[in-house]
Order: structure tokens, then C-alpha cells, then sequence
């Protein structure tokens, strides 16, 4: 009996269950002009709002998206900004103390320009154990890098996702999705990081008419399409 | 503060049973896997792992007290995240028992084997309009006949007044009837009526087995939406061909309003035994909207005694025009009980 007098206190009691379809976030890595030339008009077109992660100290660069964009993407459209370390450095990599300061520098530039984070993407999906409980303090959701069923309840410091790849049709996207459905996941994850570019030393530039055909096939499914942070609130009910 | 007092008070009330023998149990089921997608050029393999930790005491009675609870935990590696699996605390008076109860609540228990090797849809027990259900309920049992009232809901605004009658001969059959009026479905913001039966029939007892539940949701119109109706059905039947092998199919059917509209499932599965050792070959069919996902395993069992037994599988899966996936896995189940402690 003392085992269960001790963890009966911390057990969640009485929380609901739903059973819905999954819903879908669309997430946009790093900046790069293209998601704001070509993927949010195409998300408009559906009504769609989208999650950017960006790297603050990249924001500006002539070749890349402005901070005036991605403040406008989230204060007047509605999309979610999340951090992704300041220039993209890989956390492993980095000494503990520098990869801290790197993270919380990053969310504060988020702040001061009015932002709201609450979702962080690792850089290649890599983060040392150490920095987990900083990271989860300072945000709600953190996404890695691979590809995995989740169900409810959700591990909001563990999310999956996939990541379009040059070359891929919508086909594999749109049966990525159905074998979501038909495994009863609560939450399917596309990301995407660059649009219409036709250099082959890019792996992962999506053309907008194969985005268009993957945005057209969760609308006419009627799937709930929703930025990471409030995707990950209403399947968790919190 | 209050935990505290929490712990103090329920430490204090759990003393007088600690003389008694509880039935309690532990489970673990693990589940790690990695598959290679064809489709998905470009990408690594992908690796998953879930996990399931679980302990409660099975029902348990004291004089006129009964009671049964578990607690489970799943797929956080670095957070605790307990939640009460299911708790009963009843009263009991010559046929009649009168339960506080909280537990998962719904339609489609999912078959003897499902779609994952051993874990599958999350948390969630059953396949269709799956709630949380706090309830009240009364219960009365005579013969081969029990029926029970239940009145309760939960914190989604899911009140839910249920019925149910239900009639068995034990190892022959037993069929329940259920009726239920929910103020909120699990996907629509409106009332609706379930109506549904459970059907379990052993045609010729230790051989032939077979299932079947039937769920009818009727949504009436409310705000936006409109008027409907929803269809679950979930049948399987199971053959033991010998004393080591055995032969089953399973087939599922969903109809409903929003995606996906229309579901279906189709299973086949064959078991082999040697001793400690259990062959599984199974084939699956689900068609989702319209798209056809084949998937084919082969999976190999070790038991290391009834309740503790180690898994590895391939699974070749693919849709109908589209390169194939190849996942392998490991999957653990392990359990003690009541009997691995006391040798009963």
C-alpha cells in the first residue's frame, strides 16, 4: 500500500479523453524568404495559419526572411513564432553554458520584438540531456527531428515531425497523413523549409504546386489545421 | 502543504488493510522500433520507442467493500506524468452494489491482437466515442442477468447518463445492451444518443470464439451542425485449430462525418506455438478514404512464463501504388502478479 499512498498525489485524476481526427500542423524551419513569398500566400488561400522557427540572430540577412515578416506573419496573421537557437547551432555541439545562454539569448529576442514563444525546434533534432529542463522551462513544446506516432496525451518536450525532402510528391505527404488517421495519432507534424528552388544542392525545397496539392487534400479531409503551440493545447485540453 | 496532508491522511486510512493480502499486479510493455521508408527519399530511418508502466490492485473485496484501481504512466522520459487509470470503490448489498467509479468509457474494445504489436491508440481503450467517465453507478446482478444505471461525466462538459442490461451463461455467451445519452460528443459540440450492443458467443467452448459490438450515435441538429448519424462495427472471430495453433480474422467499420468519413479494417492473423515459443504471421488491410494501406507482419514471441514474454517483428507495409516501409521492433511485456508473489 505505500507505494500507491505515494504516487496516488501526483496522479492526474479524472482527466477527459477525446477521440478525434489528428490535427495537422505545418512548420517552417529557418527563415528563408520563399515560406513568406510562396507558402503563406498558399496557407491563405486555405485559411491555414503555420509555425516558423526561426534563428534570431539570421533574421534580417538580405537572403532571408525580415523580422518585419515574421512579426507580421504572427501579430497580424495569426502564425506562431518559435525559437531555433540563434544561428542554427546544432546544442550538442556547443559547451552547456554557451548552448544556455544561446537558447534564452534567442527566446529574448523573440520577446523584444513582441513575439510570443512557445514552441522551440532543435536544430537537427540534437539536444544533450543536461539542457532539457532549461529548455522546458523557458518553452511549452519542444519538436526534434524524427518522425514517430503520437498519440494523447502528447509529450509536449518530444514532438516528431516529418520533414519534406526535394523530389517528394504530395503522394507521400498525403500517405503520411492517412496513416495517421488510420493509427489514431492525435497530432501529425509537416515541416517544410523552403520553397520553389530549383538548385539540387538543396534536400528539402518544396514546390508550391505540391504544397498547394498537400494543403488542398487536409482541407477537403476537413482535418483541423493549427499552429504547434495551440495544436498541442487542444489535444491536451490545457 | 496540502499533498502533504494529502499523503499523511491516505497513508493513516491505508494501514488497517495493510494485514490484508491485496491482489496487487505490475505491467511493463515496451515497444521500440525503426522503420526505412522507400517513399521518403532523402530521410534516415526513423526509431520510436513507447512505453507503458502500470501497477493497481484487481478487484478486490472486503466484507461488503469492493475495490479495484491502476495507475499508469506512458512515453515520458523526463517527466513524471502519473495518471489514474481506473478506480472502483463499490458497496455491496445482497444483489445490488452501488460503485463510485472512474474510468475510461466507450465503444470497440479492439481485438485480441491490434494494430500495434502490443500498444496502440495511446491511452485510449476503446476505439469509438472514448471518454473519460466519473460516474455514480448502481448495479444489480441476479442470475444470469445484470443491469446497472450510471450517472456521471467528465471536466469536457461530457455529462452522461447510461444504461445497460446484460445477459451471459459463463464460458457459453454474453451479450450487453447499452443505451446512453451524452451532453457532449467527443468530436461534435452537441448532445448525442449511443446506442449499442456487445456480443461475445463460444459456438463450441475452448474452440470457436466470436465478437462482435455494434455502436449507433445519433446527432441531432444543434448550432451548426447538423442533423446525423454514426456507425461503429467491430467483429472477430477465433478458432483454436489444435492444442499449439490457432486462426483468427477481425474486421472493423467506421461511418461518421468528418474525417476520416469512412474507415475500414480488415485483419488475418494465424498463431503457432512450440513450447515457449509463439509464431505470429498476420496480414492487415485498412482503406481510408478511398486509400488502401497493406501491412504484413511476421512476429516471433518467447515466453519466459505465462505473463513475461520478449517480441521481435518486420513489418513490410505499403500503400497500394506507393514504395514500400520496412520497420522492425523489439517489444517487451512483462508482468507480476498477485500469484508471482505468494506462489498461489
Amino acid at each position: 500500500m505505500l507505494w500507491i499512498t505515494l504516487l496516488l498525489p501526483g496522479c492526474k485524476f479524472f482527466s477527459a479523453t477525446q477521440s478525434k481526427a489528428p490535427v495537422i500542423v505545418f512548420t517552417f524551419d529557418d527563415q528563408h524568404p520563399s515560406i513568406y513569398d510562396s507558402a503563406f500566400p498558399i496557407m491563405r488561400e486555405f485559411g491555414y495559419r503555420g509555425t516558423n522557427f526561426v534563428n534570431t540572430n539570421a533574421l534580417g540577412h538580405p537572403s532571408l526572411m525580415s523580422w518585419a515578416q515574421i512579426t507580421e506573419l504572427e501579430l497580424e496573421y495569426g502564425w506562431e513564432t518559435g525559437g531555433h537557437t540563434l544561428n542554427h547551432e546544432v546544442l550538442n555541439q556547443l559547451d552547456l553554458e554557451i548552448a544556455i545562454a544561446n537558447i534564452k539569448q534567442d527566446k529574448q529576442n523573440l520577446s523584444d520584438h513582441g513575439l510570443n514563444p512557445r514552441s522551440f525546434a532543435l536544430p537537427r533534432g540534437q539536444c544533450p540531456i543536461q539542457l532539457y529542463s532549461m529548455l522546458t522551462q523557458l518553452y511549452q513544446n519542444v519538436r526534434g527531428s524524427s518522425d514517430f506516432a503520437m498519440h494523447h496525451p502528447l509529450n509536449r518536450k518530444a514532438l516528431g515531425y516529418l520533414a519534406y525532402q526535394s523530389g517528394w510528391s504530395a503522394e507521400v505527404v498525403k500517405h503520411r497523413i492517412l496513416r495517421g488517421i488510420a493509427n489514431d495519432e492525435a497530432l501529425i507534424i509537416i515541416g517544410f523549409h523552403r520553397f520553389d528552388i530549383d538548385d539540387d544542392s538543396y534536400a528539402d525545397s518544396c514546390p508550391s504546386p505540391t504544397f498547394r496539392e498537400i494543403l488542398r487534400f487536409t482541407h477537403d479531409l476537413g482535418l483541423e489545421v493549427l499552429p504547434l503551440a495551440e495544436a498541442v493545447s487542444q489535444i491536451s485540453g490545457t | 502543504m496540502m499533498r502533504n496532508w494529502l499523503l499523511f491522511w491516505v497513508f493513516c486510512l491505508s494501514i488497517p488493510v495493510y494485514a490484508i493480502d491485496l491482489p496487487v499486479y505490475a505491467k511493463w510493455q515496451s515497444l521500440h522500433s525503426s522503420y526505412y521508408d522507400e517513399a521518403q527519399t532523402g530521410k534516415e530511418l526513423s526509431w520510436d520507442e513507447l512505453y507503458r508502466a502500470e501497477f493497481g490492485i484487481d478487484s478486490f473485496r472486503y466484507k461488503n467493500t469492493v475495490f479495484a484501481m491502476a495507475v499508469d504512466t506512458q512515453q515520458f522520459f523526463n517527466e513524471s506524468h502519473l495518471r489514474l487509470k481506473s478506480i472502483h470503490i463499490g458497496y455491496v448489498r445482497d444483489d445490488w452494489q452501488f460503485s463510485a467509479n472512474s474510468r475510461e468509457h466507450g465503444y470497440g474494445r479492439g481485438f485480441g491482437m491490434d494494430s500495434h504489436p502490443i500498444l496502440s491508440r495511446g491511452f485510449e481503450q476503446y476505439h469509438y466515442q472514448n471518454m473519460r467517465l466519473n460516474s455514480l453507478e448502481l448495479q444489480y446482478s441476479k442470475n444470469r442477468w445484470q443491469g446497472s444505471l450510471k450517472l456521471g461525466g467528465n471536466v469536457h462538459n461530457q455529462a452522461s447518463a447510461m444504461m445497460s442490461l446484460a445477459t451471459f451463461q459463463p464460458e457459453d455467451y454474453r451479450v450487453e445492451f447499452f443505451q446512453e445519452f451524452r451532453a457532449m460528443d467527443n468530436h461534435w459540440r452537441t448532445p448525442v444518443l449511443i446506442s449499442a450492443i456487445n456480443a461475445d458467443y463460444f459456438p463450441v467452448p475452448g474452440k470457436l470464439w466470436l465478437y462482435n459490438t455494434i455502436a449507433v450515435s445519433v446527432l441531432p441538429e444543434y448550432d451548426s451542425t447538423q442533423a446525423h448519424q454514426e456507425l461503429y462495427l467491430e467483429s472477430e472471430v477465433s478458432y483454436q485449430a489444435g492444442q499449439s495453433s490457432s486462426i483468427s480474422a477481425a474486421a472493423r467499420y467506421q461511418s461518421k462525418e468528418y474525417a476520416p468519413k469512412k474507415l475500414q479494417f480488415y485483419q488475418i492473423r494465424y498463431r503457432q506455438n512450440w513450447q515457449d515459443f509463439a509464431l505470429i504471421p498476420l496480414s492487415e488491410l485498412t482503406i481510408v478514404q478511398g486509400e488502401r494501406l497493406w501491412q504484413h507482419r511476421l512476429l516471433g514471441r518467447y515466453y519466459l512464463d505465462p505473463i513475461k514474454s520478449i517480441g521481435l517483428f518486420y513489418e513490410y507495409s505499403h500503400f497500394d501504388a506507393q514504395a514500400p516501409r520496412h520497420t522492425v521492433g523489439l517489444e517487451l511485456d512483462f508482468a507480476v502478479d498477485y500469484a508471482s508473489f505468494t506462489g498461489l
